[in-house]
């Protein structure tokens, strides 16, 4: 193995494939979408070049910084809602035995293998303004008071989407996380025991830090699936009534195909990539790992 | 070189033998002709769709012999098969020869990068317009022809249950106060007013566009031909008019998230005692409601103009919709006949079938098998078709550019919240930014 690895040539052929398929799907569509955002089209004609024209037009553009800050306040809703409250809800899963634990474990993966197309239909049922499901739960709870449009509503239309993907999303992040927690050698349980740590100390002590970076990865997935929110509003509100619940993702679709716009579309979808980038760095920043010693 | 000649006849034979076969494949047995292949590709947008598209399969084989027609019924909305043949068009046409456009700002980039044929000659050969009604003939900015005429002629009025209004004590509205005071009404006994397809947007800009008919006409005109911008003209007074209906409770909770087909089933179902939609729809209802179903013209905004409604009325003919040949297409003059024949099946399908006299073609000269027994309604609406006075494309048609026509349905979705926030000022600047939009 050494004897081919010190070998260039052997490195570079077995590279080459991955390289290649990295090069044309990755790589090349990313600099492609650096030149475009520097250029005006509509998909069809021939572009032209506009400088920073793009750039400059989004950020005197409200709606496109209307959309970003949804975009952010999904990406934080993801963060605390799926990634913070996943893991609280693994850790709490991984201390019920038996049947009930499987059965909340099966509870969890089921929005998960659904379609988002069905999902998103589902959520239109339970968000109706007239007879939908949370409305009429709140007649039987006697919080009748409490109805309302949820979808049209500017004060709720942005929640409403933002636990769509919650929802759809959390079971994979209860995976992620209880399959983290299982590779946890059961040892320094059974010493903290021993040493009389209670549950609170055992998790804070023991079970978190050795959790990180599958913390980090669910953080990670949390935050960009929230940023790039697309699936459920195109379903759902295709971004409206109006602009409410207009995401930058579906901001950026319009622009592309709606308005054809691939200029400014591929400027919104750099500054997309710089944002998640920022993100991503934060999250690794913050979960950076300490040398741990039991 | 006696035992030479079997070997020479033999290596003679091959090459012959060869081409003769070859010829064979590419003719068909014996000489047949090779059909052409084409592609189609229709919006399945509905069920009437769905009819045409098996009708078209049983007569494309008699219509147009020596052509092999793919057709590929996509379903979705139309701004998603517009992406597509976009899509296709960028990158090559490749399987693409003739396509629904739905036209007005949707089609401007395709004509922009040349992508459609222009028509004239090939409908001249066909003599295609001795088929068509005159009206029909809406050139481009440069005089061609792009599209065959497909969708049936259409204007913008309000349907209601007959049945409804009687059971009220109520008769068509000719003017807003009427109107207002109808829905008033219907409230009280507990049926939606009117339905609309709010999360569309473009059925309540109609509305809005509807009610500022009857004041001035050329509104639309004068802001698509940058004399006025939208704050400056009917507009201002059709939009407060929806937004009294609105503070009224005319429509229903959800009409802002409520699309076609929602606002459709309402009305059609009996929940709902009016509709703002288009007169495509006329047939359609007349049928499934079984003719409990009359229209009625956007009513006048003062009593003086009572009489005014009806006289003016958006609608007509859409410039550069209708069945679109690709200007790559290998085939350009069977593409050509396989877009006719498209049309006109449709068309006979509306006439025949549907009960929709208000095609953009003579019924004879396409062969509709004999007139049908339109409804009430339907005859009343084809008489008055020819006193309308003044007729100017709907607004979402007009628009001269896509991000214009989003503009405008967009702003008008988000007028339907009824949010505090956004009221008549906000939404007449959104329709101006929308009109300045490039």
């Amino acid at each position: 193995m050494k004897k081919i690895l010190s070998n260039k040539l052997h490195i570079a052929l077995f590279c080459a494939p991955a390289l290649l398929l990295f090069g044309g799907f990755v790589l090349y569509p990313l600099l492609n979408l650096v030149y475009m955002s520097f250029r005006n089209s509509d998909g069809l004609s021939i572009s032209v070049f506009t400088g920073l024209r793009n750039y400059a037009r989004l950020a005197g553009d409200a709606a496109f910084l209307k959309a970003n800050a949804s975009s952010l306040f999904l990406c934080a809703f993801a963060i605390v809602g799926d990634a913070v409250l996943g893991i609280a809800v693994a850790i709490l899963l991984s201390t019920l035995k038996g049947p009930l634990q499987k059965a909340f474990r099966i509870a969890f993966l089921i929005p998960m293998v659904l379609s988002i197309s069905v999902i998103s239909q589902l959520w239109l049922a339970v968000y109706h303004a007239e007879w939908g499901l949370l409305n009429s739960f709140l007649d039987f709870i006697g919080l009748g008071s409490l109805r309302r449009s949820w979808l049209i509503d500017e004060r709720t239309a942005m929640i409403c989407i933002a636990v769509v993907g919650m929802w759809w999303i959390f079971g994979y992040i209860v995976l992620l996380a209880y399959s983290g927690l299982k590779s946890i050698p059961e040892q320094y349980y059974e010493a903290a025991k021993i040493d009389g740590a209670g549950f609170l100390t055992t998790t804070f002590k023991i079970t978190l830090p050795l959790l990180s970076e599958v913390s980090k990865v669910c953080l990670v997935f949390s935050a960009v699936g929230g940023l790039y929110t697309f699936p459920q509003v195109y379903i759902m509100t295709g971004g409206g009534p109006g602009d409410l619940t207009q995401t930058v993702m579906m901001y950026m679709y319009k622009q592309v195909f709606s308005n054809q716009r691939f200029g400014l579309g591929a400027a919104v979808a750099m500054v997309a990539i710089v944002e998640s980038a920022i993100v991503i760095a934060l999250i690794n920043r913050l979960m950076s790992r300490r040398d741990l010693q039991f | 070189m006696k035992r030479c000649v079997p070997k020479l006849v033999s290596l003679a034979a091959v090459p012959i033998l060869a081409m003769a076969l070859g010829s064979c494949g590419a003719n068909g047995a014996f000489g047949a002709k090779k059909p052409v292949k084409l592609s189609l590709y229709i919006q399945q947008s509905d069920d009437k769709m769905t009819q045409a598209v098996a009708m078209m399969k049983d007569e494309f084989p008699k219509m147009l012999p020596g052509i092999e027609v793919t057709i590929n019924a996509i379903p979705g909305e139309a701004q998603a098969f517009e992406n597509k043949i976009r899509t296709m068009i960028a990158a090559g046409g490749n399987g693409l020869d003739v396509w629904w456009e739905r036209g007005g700002s949707f089609a401007v980039p395709i004509l922009q990068a040349k992508g459609a044929l222009a028509l004239d000659d090939n409908l001249a050969a066909e003599k295609f317009w001795d088929k068509a009604i005159p009206s029909a003939k809406v050139p481009n900015a440069d005089g061609k022809v792009y599209a065959v005429p497909f969708e049936t002629i259409f204007y913008e009025i309000m349907f209601y249950n007959p049945e409804i209004f009687k059971a009220h004590g109520l008769t068509p509205p000719k003017t807003v106060a009427d109107l207002k005071n109808a829905v008033k009404v219907l409230k009280k006994a507990g049926v939606t007013p009117i339905a609309v397809a709010g999360k569309d947007g473009w059925p309540a800009a109609m509305m809005v566009e509807g009610f500022s008919y009857p004041k001035d006409p050329e509104a639309t005109k004068k802001v698509v031909e940058k004399k006025a911008n939208f704050s400056e003209t009917s507009y201002s007074e059709g939009a407060q008019v929806v937004k009294e209906l609105l503070e009224l409770g005319a429509f229903s909770k959800n009409v802002a998230m409520d699309d076609y087909s929602t606002a459709e089933g309402l009305f059609v179902s009996g929940k709902a005692a009016m509709i703002a939609n288009g007169s495509w729809a006329l047939g359609d209802y007349n049928t499934k409601m079984k003719g409990n179903v009359d229209y009625f013209y956007y009513p006048a905004l003062a009593e003086a103009d009572a009489a005014k409604a009806g006289q003016n009325v958006a609608g007509g003919v859409k410039k550069n919709a209708g069945m679109m040949v690709y200007a790559g297409s290998k085939h350009p003059k069977e593409a050509t006949k396989l877009a006719i024949a498209t049309a006109e099946v449709y068309n006979r399908l509306e006439y025949e079938k549907l009960g929709n006299p208000f095609i953009a073609y003579n019924p004879e000269k396409i062969g509709c098998a004999s007139a049908p027994a339109f409804g009430p309604a339907v005859q009343r609406f084809a008489s008055d078709i020819g006193k309308f006075q003044y007729v100017y494309g709907f607004v979402q048609d007009v628009m001269p550019s896509a991000a214009g026509t989003n503009g405008v349905m967009e702003a008008t979705s988000k007028l339907m919240t009824n949010s505090a926030g956004y009221g008549v000022k906000e939404y007449l600047a959104d329709l101006d930014k929308a009109a300045k939009e490039e």
